[in-house]
């Protein structure tokens, strides 16, 4: 077992070195003039000299990378071309420095910092409620096959998958917020600061979410708890004379929920990146809005930092689904 | 990064692909085997008739036969025809119908930009009114919008399967590292947030493609935009592909090919490729909507086609009436009708895949 999460744990590292590697080319080989598209407002000549330097567009590729990687490790100082009485001043940038933000004049770790509560609230309580209305729906039409129950919600399910989550946010919005005023427009309040704020203003993104989403795991799982009912120990244990809730839940949606739960971790770990359309409609500051902002304002620091942490969280959340395989099912290992 | 409409639960699709190749593995395969219930049933339905219709019928006639009975596959499939036949015929609608896309209409606003009349400015000129501060008539750019929506989908979704069909039967025919290289690199390009990524990228691109006056040519935004969504789209049915092949490479029919002296293009490309037509057309029929509903939000963000390109889109269109939102009563059809013919668009395209998954694999069930 240990020998399995090793070598998982080490792919897992090469893949995140790969990735590494790949958007740090793509981003900075591209030759777009990020000291000039990122100063901020008084922004001189001298000022643009110096950025440069510090980002080093003169020196090669391979030390620009390897600066990049050790500020990650080790933390580094950094040159924002902050002024401060007449003196350049130079910021120490810790441990895991991801890069100096220019347009907004502070670390990306701080604006990462920032935008991680807001995503996590949203994608967390979003994924609780996705996953337990869809895999309740999908075992609920699988028993009742062909009854217009299970047509319900096949329709409903297919609905869902293919409406476009900012079409439904649409909706939502103009629905609750600005037709009726049941709800105010979302805006996050921490939930430290106070929880009844932070769960009201998370309503529609949830709600949003969940939608599309448990709409896929309906489908999934109702393919699934059907296979899953054919099997042969399945028709045993009614056989057998088991009380019908016992042979489905206990035996059978036990069986049809393994490659579920698969599909979810790795929904997690894609969905902990930033939710972009969700939070940009709803106006929530999360990583996904952080990223589109970097975007539009050409800030490759804050891009390349929530590029790379997104895919870490997929990495991780692909490993942690691997290793709970090898324990849920054995035969994992042997392959 | 996987926003909710790019994911339709792959691997239930996965699996249910993996089933269809088996079906459709017609040709040599079945020779020695009727493994398919379906042949048998079609054939039994048929006795009454004279003999000579039993004898022959393409695995692709009997897929034909099971979709034609798919009700809700074949209304999908009618209205994906209309929508398709309207965005072609664009130019020629827009000219019997008097009024270009682009066409701003003043006279039919108010001094806020709102337009005059009931429903948005609905009127026998504007069949769907007119946009608020553009004027324009909207029935022309939903038209147009949809024709450069479905345009980029199904050109980057046919690149973006052709690059993944290659790499597929190169990594399952050849095995041993370039296989284990390719599927690694599979897993590694599939842990990238394809949407933070596509975000990111492509305004750098574009600004890296700009002339000296600072404008780029349509034509290199369009491929930026396309080129985004097939460096990413391959991975998918490259993994269902390479599946397969492993599967079939070790088929009589393939041995046979190879003892009788039959080069390595000829095994891939005329033994291996007829066989994995049935997957390939269901990832298709999941790739084209994943595309358009991508490119929509992308344009939401105001990456790609933008307003200033003159240049009607479907996601353009919805962000234009996302800002409308919170006074959708002055223009409802600018609001609600470019996300619902998004919406329509995806919808009819996952029916008419699901249907046609149905019909190439005999074993699926309802």
């Amino acid at each position: 077992m240990l020998r399995f999460i090793i070598k998982r744990v080490l792919a897992a590292l090469l893949t995140l070195v790969a990735i590494d590697v790949i958007t740090f080319v793509m981003f900075f080989a591209i030759p777009s003039s990020p000291a000039e598209a990122n100063c901020g407002k008084n922004c001189t000549p001298e000022t643009i000299a110096r950025v440069n330097h510090y980002l080093g567009v003169d020196r090669p590729f391979m030390v620009q990378f390897a600066e990049f990687n050790r500020g990650i490790f080790l933390g580094r100082d950094v040159d924002g071309g902050r002024v401060l009485n007449g003196k350049p001043v130079i910021d120490h940038c810790h441990i895991p420095c991801l890069g100096y933000s220019f347009k907004t004049q502070e670390q990306v770790t701080d604006v990462i910092g920032r935008a991680l509560p807001v995503t996590t609230s949203i994608v967390i309580g979003a994924a609780v409620l996705w996953l337990v209305t869809g895999v309740g729906l999908g075992v609920y039409s699988a028993l009742h096959r062909g009854k217009f129950g299970d047509k319900f919600a096949i329709g409903v399910s297919l609905v869902g998958t293919s409406m476009p989550v900012y079409f439904f946010a649409l909706l939502l919005l103009s629905i609750f917020v600005f037709s009726t005023g049941l709800l105010p427009y979302p805006q996050y309040t921490s939930i430290a600061t106070n929880p009844a704020k932070w769960a009201l203003a998370l309503i529609l993104p949830w709600i949003a979410l969940t939608f599309v989403q448990a709409a896929g795991y309906a489908r999934y799982s109702r393919s699934q708890m059907l296979e899953t009912l054919s099997e042969d120990y399945i028709r045993t244990a009614r056989a057998i004379g088991l009380p019908a809730r016992t042979v489905h839940l206990r035996h059978a949606l036990r069986a049809a929920i393994t490659p579920v739960i698969t599909l979810f971790g790795l929904d997690l770990g894609a969905f902990l990146g930033g939710v972009a359309i969700t939070e940009t409609i709803f106006g929530m500051h999360g990583m996904g809005w952080a990223s589109v902002q970097a975007a539009s304002d050409l800030n490759l620091p804050v891009i390349m930092a929530t590029v790379l942490i997104a895919s870490v969280f997929v990495v991780i959340m692909n490993v942690i689904v691997d290793v709970l395989y090898a324990f849920i099912d054995p035969r994992v290992k042997l392959s | 990064m996987g926003e909710p409409m790019q994911r339709d639960g792959n691997q239930a699709d996965a699996t249910a692909a993996a089933g269809v190749a088996t079906a459709a593995s017609g040709q040599a395969a079945t020779a020695g085997r009727t493994d398919d219930s379906v042949t048998v049933g079609s054939v039994l339905t048929e006795t009454k008739a004279p003999a000579k219709i039993v004898a022959g019928r393409s695995p692709g006639q009997i897929a034909w036969l099971r979709l034609k009975r798919d009700k809700a596959g074949m209304v999908s499939l009618y209205v994906l025809v209309v929508l398709v036949v309207l965005s072609l015929l664009a130019p020629l609608i827009s000219k019997f119908y008097g009024d270009g896309p682009s066409d701003g209409h003043s006279e039919l606003l108010d001094l806020q930009g709102i337009p005059l009349g009931y429903i948005g400015g609905v009127s026998g000129d504007h069949w769907l009114g007119v946009m608020p501060q553009r004027g324009q008539d909207l029935m022309m750019q939903l038209i147009f919008g949809m024709r450069t929506s479905l345009g980029i989908a199904l050109v980057a979704s046919i690149i973006s399967l052709t690059i993944g069909v290659v790499i597929g039967i190169t990594a399952g025919y050849a095995r041993g590292w370039l296989d284990k290289f390719l599927t690694w690199l599979i897993d590694v390009w599939l842990s990238f947030p394809f949407f933070l990524f596509a975000l990111a990228i492509v305004p750098v691109l574009i600004v890296n493609l700009q002339d000296e006056v600072g404008r780029v040519a349509l034509w290199k935004k369009l491929f930026v935009i396309m080129s985004v969504f097939f460096l990413f789209g391959w991975t998918y049915p490259a993994r269902i592909v390479r599946g397969q092949v492993i599967s079939m490479r070790e088929r009589e029919y393939v041995e046979a090919a190879k003892a009788a002296g039959a080069g390595l293009g000829h095994i891939l490309f005329k033994q291996l490729l007829p066989n994995l037509w049935a997957p390939i057309l269901v990832a298709f029929s999941l790739a084209v909507p994943t595309t358009i509903s991508a490119e929509a939000a992308l344009a939401i963000f105001g990456v790609g086609i933008k307003p200033s390109d003159d240049v009607a889109d479907l996601g353009q269109l919805v962000n234009f009436g996302v800002g409308y939102m919170s006074n959708a009563h002055l223009a409802p059809l600018t609001v609600y009708l470019p996300g619902t013919l998004v919406f329509v668009l995806v919808l009819c395209f996952n029916l008419f895949g699901d249907a046609l998954r149905d019909a190439l694999d005999p074993r699926s069930l309802r």
